[in-house]
């Protein structure tokens, strides 16, 4: 096989391995709350295993040795040698960390560290049963350059299943290597297990017999094939090996299994095949590979077929127990190897073990005759092929599901984006230009050409949104820890996790988030004696919660804590010299709670990782005003706080409101715009030399835009029917004055060059619908600049 | 064009073509190769706050291009917009950017050995961004080196604003 695409095999594990690691920290968080979960125990033990294996090919050693010691944990774990304990939880805690640092180390090009020796040492000791059998140790003194080379393998199989054409090339290296040495060993192997399943009622052990070397099916069989076999689920089937499977059903009485005879060099019709697809679809799930393009059955005498879950469930410890650990190694790992590849596959799978068929296999190779081997069956949802590389049937019924999801990168969605911006730009002069026309064809065109281009653009950013699940599942971990660190007892909550939005917002909010979070867990909730004393349930509550209100994200983060006490707040700023005491004693509750974001009230100014310890709140506000966005503070003394965040759908189109002054076009942004009026004169006054007016009792300060933006503009002073546009910044409001109003218009943001990148109160242009320019005003900088 | 420019570098003394342009009295010359376009003059958006020779942006067909007042960056006084002040759009250091000229002239074939190097003017604005100077029918030439007039101090200033 060539490596030529070791680059590329690297991009794919790092986004691969990347998924996997964040969904692991949520399924282990998950864990500690249902340890008796086999499915999340499995889901786990393979998120490891299939970071192995493409550690493993990747030859970063220390990675692969890592995951191996985890996933031997898991194992023992779901095999009921061991339970799930807190000391237990915090060492694979730790060891995910160790994965995730090695992980950063890939990502950064580097050759990851190897882990604390400590840390193995105390992953080698869960490692092992409650009561060590010396035959685990064994297992685990297996050297690690076996099990790089193992994992390495199996990744190299998996990815040659993805790919028609390295896996043509790999099955002549391959495929012979394993038939011979290595399928061999591993048979002996199975087969030391075989043994120990002793009841197999009727499994009529049926051989295959295939050569995949010489088989051709033409493309369009094999596109048939897939066809058919897409609705059922995908994953890689061995095809170099000359292997076949059986069904071993040591469970279920009603075995029947699946023969197929395959001379060396038949090909095969479309009708044989169709035939032997039809029993396969049935009743089981044929989990044949995206490249059984060789793998050819000649004939098929029975169909695979159903057992009954409970049957399996019931069943399955005895065998376990009396499993070798080897085997169940070698027959997951096979397993993990074909589903990793899919994540919705395997999570489709994973729970169902409803309908199955346990796969064994029977393997008769071209020299040894027939010769029958069984497999165990994993408890993992009942599909364990044996042959670790020939895992031909995936028995599930709720695995038909199809792969609908495509991958692209997302510079190809900017691209995109842009090019329907621009689109809508022309659109806007399109209305603009057909509103100027009494062309009635002409108008119902360009309205036309409006509701087309809405729904393009809707669609095209749906393209790029995310779950918001990809921030939130972050946070059980971040609760978690926190909460055991502070001794508190917190509950947390998510609502909402598959509220979508901008992947670009998604990755934005991850620290902010993470910041308010913690700060709820730290400051909101109080110490289960305090809350008891209080008559509240000791464990505390924070709510993480995410709606989609009209075209703004609404989320929110509640405790059930002390909640915020404004007079002492209102101490605090005094204290710190924000505002004298009267002034403070003016202050609203609400301003109160506002004051958290404000600069005085901490003393730093970057978040600095993920963690964003003893960072101030104004960063977090800095943030999310950067989005576009906003934040709004509810507390009530006693019974909680609650933080909403609004944030837009998108950071690529804005709503704006555009402003004339002097004939030139500029835009606010909607979301700092409050109000807009009619100024009279009558009702301004100067203070402190600063021109203010009145609203509805509130002075709010006036700025001449003209004055600061065009020199022009220096010597004209306000006068009646100008217009004010009220903006607010925080809880702060103050006053543009603009010369007139041109309306609320979307703009796509287009960024100033690099030479102007940075110039203050500016935050880009855009294109009007007349095709001139209009800058886009960044309202806080402009006020900093000017003000 | 291409063909021939690829050709030539490849000999000893390579030919390379210059854009010529008109700067009050002078000719310039900028390398063909980082040319975009050349565009009659449109309305330039001011940008308040923007460095003293950043003139403003314009809309290139859906991109916003930063336009540089080429005669403040060689220290001449702004002129009248004419019929034949033209914003050549350059590509240089990464950046699309156009400048204000007075006028363009031509394409010029010049080959390396043509081209001497520029005479220590000492501390004039112009002399730093300059390449080379050429005299070719009678006329002097001088070769600009597009990513020193967008670099340098430039980013020194924008740095300290």
């Amino acid at each position: 096989m060539s490596f030529d695409a070791d680059e590329e095999i690297l991009q794919d594990f790092l986004v691969e391995a990347g998924e996997i690691l964040e969904s692991l920290s949520e399924q282990l968080v998950d864990l500690e709350q249902r340890p008796d979960d086999a499915n999340l125990l499995n889901a786990i033990f393979r998120g490891f295993h299939t970071v192995k294996g493409g550690a493993g090919f990747l030859q970063l050693t220390p990675l692969v040795e890592c995951c191996h010691i985890a996933e031997n944990v898991f194992d023992i774990l779901r095999n009921g040698q061991r339970q799930v304990d807190s000391d237990l939880m915090d060492t694979v805690l730790e060891a995910l960390d160790a994965v995730n640092e090695m992980f950063d180390a890939v990502r950064s090009g580097v050759m990851p560290e190897n882990a604390d020796p400590e840390l193995l040492k105390r992953l080698h000791h869960f490692a092992s049963p409650a009561g060590t059998e010396p035959e685990v140790c064994a297992e685990q003194e297996e050297p690690i350059s076996h099990v790089v080379e193992q994992a390495s393998e199996e990744y190299a199989f998996e990815r040659m299943a993805e790919d028609e054409e390295v896996q043509q090339a790999a099955t002549h290296d391959h495929g012979d290597d394993i038939t011979e040495e290595e399928f061999d060993a591993l048979l002996d192997q199975l087969q030391g297990s075989g043994s120990l399943s002793t009841e197999q009622p009727d499994s009529q052990a049926v051989s295959a017999e295939q050569d995949s070397e010489d088989d051709e099916i033409t493309d369009e069989e094999f596109e048939a094939l897939l066809d058919q076999l897409h609705g059922q689920g995908e994953g890689p089937s061995q095809t170099s090996s000359e292997t076949a499977s059986s069904p071993s059903d040591n469970v279920s009485d009603q075995t029947s299994s699946l023969s197929a005879f395959t001379e060396g060099d038949d090909e095969i019709t479309d009708s044989e095949f169709e035939a032997l697809l039809d029993q396969l679809h049935g009743p089981g799930q044929f989990k044949a590979a995206a490249n059984p393009p060789k793998q050819a059955s000649e004939q098929a005498s029975k169909g695979i077929q159903e057992t009954d879950t409970q049957t399996v469930a019931g069943k399955q410890p005895d065998v376990e127990a009396s499993k070798p650990v080897k085997a169940s190694d070698v027959g997951s790992q096979a397993t993990t190897a074909t589903t990793s590849k899919d994540d919705k596959v395997e999570a489709a799978i994973n729970p169902a073990v409803t309908s199955s068929s346990l796969p064994g296999a029977s393997a008769n190779s071209g020299t040894t005759g027939n010769a029958l081997k069984k497999a165990q069956p994993l408890p993992a949802a009942s599909r364990a092929p044996l042959s670790d590389k020939k895992p031909l049937d995936k028995p599930d019924e709720k695995a038909a599901v199809a792969e609908t999801t495509v991958r692209v990168d997302t510079k190809r969605l900017d691209d995109i984006m842009n090019m329907v911006g621009e689109l809508v730009l022309v659109r806007n002069r399109l209305v603009r230009l057909g509103g100027e026309r009494a062309d009635e064809s002409l108008n119902k065109a360009v309205a036309n050409l409006d509701v087309v281009t809405t729904d393009l653009q809707n669609s095209v950013m749906k393209t790029r949104m995310q779950p918001i699940k990809k921030v939130f599942g972050r946070f059980p971990r971040v609760v978690r820890d926190l909460a055991r660190m502070l001794k508190k007892e917190v509950n947390l909550e998510l609502v909402g996790e598959d509220t979508d939005l901008d992947k670009n917002l998604v990755e934005a909010l991850a620290d902010p988030l993470v910041h308010l979070v913690r700060n709820s867990v730290d400051h909101g909730v109080e110490m289960p004696d305090v809350r008891e004393a209080k008559g509240k349930p000791r464990t505390g509550k924070v709510l993480l919660s995410a709606e989609q209100e009209g075209d703004h994200i609404l989320l929110r983060i509640t405790d059930d804590g002390a909640g915020m006490d404004p007079n002492k707040l209102r101490a605090i700023a005094v204290t710190r010299g924000l505002y004298d005491q009267e002034a403070a004693d003016r202050l609203s509750d609400k301003d109160c709670y506002a004051l958290i974001f404000a600069p005085g009230f901490s003393t730093k100014t970057e978040i600095s990782d993920v963690s964003g310890r003893g960072v101030g709140m104004d960063v977090v506000k800095t943030r999310i005003s950067q989005l576009n966005g906003s934040v709004d503070i509810d507390s009530e003394l006693g019974s909680g706080t609650r933080i909403s965040i609004k944030v837009p759908l998108t950071l690529a189109i804005m709503p704006t409101l555009m402003v004339m002054v002097d004939q030139q076009a500029f835009a606010l942004p909607l979301v700092n715009v409050d109000e807009i009026f009619n100024l009279q004169m009558k009702n301004t006054n100067i203070v402190d030399g600063r021109r203010v007016v009145l609203v509805r009792g509130r002075t709010l300060p006036l700025f001449n835009l003209g004055h600061w933006l065009l020199p022009s503009m220096k010597q004209r002073d306000i006068r009646d029917n100008d217009q004010v546009v009220v903006v607010s910044i925080g809880s702060q409001k103050v006053g543009f004055v603009v010369d007139a109003l041109i309306g609320q218009e979307e703009v796509v943001i287009k960024p100033l060059g690099k030479m102007l990148q940075g110039t203050e109160g500016m935050a880009g242009a855009t294109i009007t619908g007349d095709g001139s320019i209009a800058l886009i005003l960044d309202v806080p900088s402009l006020l900093k600049r000017y003000a | 064009m291409t063909l021939q420019a690829t050709s030539a570098k490849m000999s000893d003394d390579p030919v390379l073509q210059w854009v010529t342009f008109r700067l009050e009295n002078e000719s310039y010359g900028i390398n063909v190769m980082q040319v975009r376009e050349v565009l009659r003059y449109t309305e330039i958006a001011p940008v308040p706050g923007a460095p003293s020779y950043v003139l403003g942006i314009i809309n290139l067909r859906g991109n916003v291009v930063t336009v540089i007042d080429t005669r403040e960056r060689f220290g001449l006084m702004s002129a009248e917009v004419t019929d034949n002040t033209r914003i050549v759009i350059i590509e240089a250091e990464e950046q699309v950017v156009g400048i204000l000229v007075d006028a363009v002239a031509e394409v010029v074939y010049l080959r390396a050995s043509e081209i001497e190097t520029a005479p220590n003017v000492g501390n004039d604005e112009t002399a730093r961004f300059i390449q080379g100077v050429c005299h070719k029918d009678d006329e002097l030439l001088i070769l600009v080196d597009l990513d020193k007039m967008l670099t340098d101090d430039e980013w020194r200033e924008l740095n300290s604003l």
